[in-house]
């Protein structure tokens, strides 16, 4: 019998996934095997390069900031944002996927300190609100699970648990941020002051939320293009006021904390670092001058051009803080290698894989 | 600058996206029926016609399973009736999802436009330019040549549970007329032996009755309409 063989017929973007999630797994094994240092630009100099500060720090801070969110409502019962609650949480564990793949791409690094009963460890934190996240996400869709499994109604003690687990990872989830930006701030001497101020832990945990968001706005309006599964224009527009407050006063407590530190003379000077400050400054700005005229916020279209800015400007804030500042504090040059590229680019193809997915099979946004 | 290097890459990647989807957007000038069309078998109960094996949304849309997970929809015989000569139909875009119960097309009759829900949830991957295009089709034929569109449904079997499907759909027809005759028991516009309703019962009563009608039937507000466009899709 003649046999054929045949390609599935996949799209560009399935292909580019494919690619990139070989390249990225052959990257990984690379810097499993061989070491950080063989594998990659890092180094002594450059502990941190582009996994720590696009996976790690931007994955914690859409995980922190999403979490929030869905806390928020809870606590303040704020039923007009409900059908927010499961995107959130649903954009905050796959942020907090995306951080733990790109720890786990270190060797020796989350591995270890998973297993280890270290209360003081930063990667302890993560661990366990990553843990606890799941268990929320899980118990949040119980009651579609229970009911697609043949069940009527869930058990009470689904909806009782899933409070007092969420609280406790909010806790987890704040704790940690702030003691990342302790850590950036225990070496003074090897990051750049325009970044390293001691309200660090403040404006990570403020930009954390204003990303977590623009995150839900930026999915909600690649829903409703796809499907029409996404937010209400209203609801939207109501996300973009609380957007456009928040980005408001990060920005002011950070220029006022750059005043207050004398900065402004440092900023003047024709440096790259000062460019970069410049542009993060400007997608957080941009989007404030918007959002504040009522006739931008009623356009979908506008709102997520701002969440894009927003988006934008904490992969910015976040690069900058870990990369940049390295660069001007140390006096070098940090460029990334192929191989961080692979390993970086396919965890996060892999967390808007996953999302994708997730928004074909559940329902992500409750009602309109 | 590996920030930079970085944004640009997401920049280029958001722009590759966005050309490649306006290229990949069919255009929606030619003819989009591709599915044969098979004449369902049709019984006449309590004057009006009921196809074996179709379903009935509650505002009377009907649904058919043609395999595939394509449902095709379309306007049912009491409706038709109801609306008599159809001016115009529009349709909600193409490819746009719909859920069950969220507005499928527009009927424009006797000057006003009625709201006619989708039965199932999916995307429209059809519509029926012949009838668009000549709405006679839809009032002669609402069951074959008549139909409204085609829509990919991944859920159909859920949505089938709220449709009247099989020994349901008699008497529910037989319920729509009596409460048809009740309601228009005032005007004369049934037949002399109380039978079915004259074809062509909205343009027929007073803007208060048609009102009634239309809420009733089809659990909407009828809007005046102005000209009608030609935007089908």
């Amino acid at each position: 019998m003649k046999r054929t063989l045949h390609f599935p017929r996949w799209s560009f973007w399935v292909w580019c996934f494919a690619l990139l999630m070989t390249g990225g797994i052959c990257a990984s094994y690379v810097r499993l095997v061989h070491g950080i240092d063989h594998s990659g630009s890092l180094g002594n100099v450059f502990p941190w390069g582009l996994i720590t500060g696009l996976n790690v720090l931007c994955g914690i801070a859409i995980a922190a900031g999403g979490f929030t969110i869905a806390a928020t409502i809870y606590v303040l019962n704020l039923e007009g944002y409900r059908p927010i609650v499961r995107a959130s949480l649903v954009l905050s564990f796959l942020g907090y996927l995306v951080a733990v793949l790109g720890l786990v791409s270190s060797p020796g690094r989350i591995a270890l300190q998973m297993g280890a009963r270290k209360s003081n460890s930063i990667l302890c934190g993560i661990a366990w609100a990553f843990i606890l996240f799941g268990a929320v996400l899980i118990l949040e869709f119980a009651p579609d699970l229970w009911k697609r499994f043949g069940g009527r109604t869930p058990p009470h003690w689904v909806r009782f648990l899933n409070m007092p687990l969420l609280f406790v990872a909010v806790v987890f989830s704040v704790l940690y941020q702030t003691s990342l930006a302790d850590l950036l701030q225990s070496v003074p001497e090897r990051v750049s002051p325009l970044w390293s101020t001691p309200q660090l832990p403040f404006l990570f945990f403020v930009s954390a939320v204003c990303a977590g968001l623009a995150v839900i706005i930026f999915a909600s309006w690649h829903m409703n293009v796809a499907s029409d599964k996404g937010l209400s224009p209203e609801r939207v527009a109501g996300l973009g006021k609380v957007l456009a407050a928040l980005l408001f006063l990060y920005l002011g407590v950070r220029i006022a904390d750059l005043v207050y530190r004398g900065i402004p003379l440092l900023v003047w000077k024709n440096n790259p670092e000062n460019m970069l400050l410049g542009l993060e400054m400007g997608l957080i700005l941009l989007p404030i001058v918007i959002l504040i005229n009522e006739r931008n916020l009623q356009s979908p279209r506008m709102v997520y051009l701002c969440s894009g800015m927003v988006l934008a400007g904490l992969i910015t804030n976040r690069l900058n803080t870990c990369i940049t500042s390295v660069e001007a504090a140390m006096n070098s040059k940090y460029l990334p290698d192929w191989n961080e590229f692979l390993v970086a680019y396919s965890i996060v193809a892999l967390g808007v894989a996953a999302f994708s997915l997730m928004a074909k099979r559940l329902p992500l946004f409750l009602g309109p | 600058m590996s920030v930079l290097l970085v944004l640009l890459m997401f920049a280029l990647v958001m722009t590759l996206g966005r050309l490649l989807k306006r290229r990949a957007q069919p255009s929606t000038a030619g003819p989009v029926e591709t599915l044969p069309r098979l004449r369902p078998r049709i019984e006449t109960k309590f004057g009006t016609d009921v196809p074996t094996g179709y379903c009935f949304h509650p505002c009377h849309t009907w649904a058919v399973d043609e395999g595939w997970q394509l449902i095709r929809v379309g306007v049912d015989r009491f409706a038709v009736n109801l609306f008599g000569k159809i001016e115009h139909i529009d349709v909600v875009g193409l490819y746009r999802w719909v859920r069950q119960g969220q507005k499928l097309m527009t009927i424009t009759v006797a000057g006003i436009s009625v709201d006619l829900p989708s039965p199932v949830e999916g995307a429209l991957t059809a519509v029926n330019r012949a009838a668009l295009e000549n709405p006679e089709l839809v009032t002669t034929d609402p069951f074959c040549e008549g139909w409204i569109a085609v829509i990919k449904s991944h859920c159909y079997a859920t949505d089938q549970k709220n449709l009247m499907q099989g020994a349901m759909v008699a008497p529910w027809m037989r319920n729509s007329i009596v409460l048809l005759r009740e309601t228009c028991s005032q005007s004369a516009a049934l037949a002399q032996d109380g039978g079915p309703p004259l074809t062509g019962l909205l343009s027929r009563v007073s803007t208060e009755l048609r009102n009634r009608l239309v809420k009733e039937f089809f659990l909407t507000v009828p809007v005046v309409s102005a000209q009608p466009t030609n935007q089908h899709v």
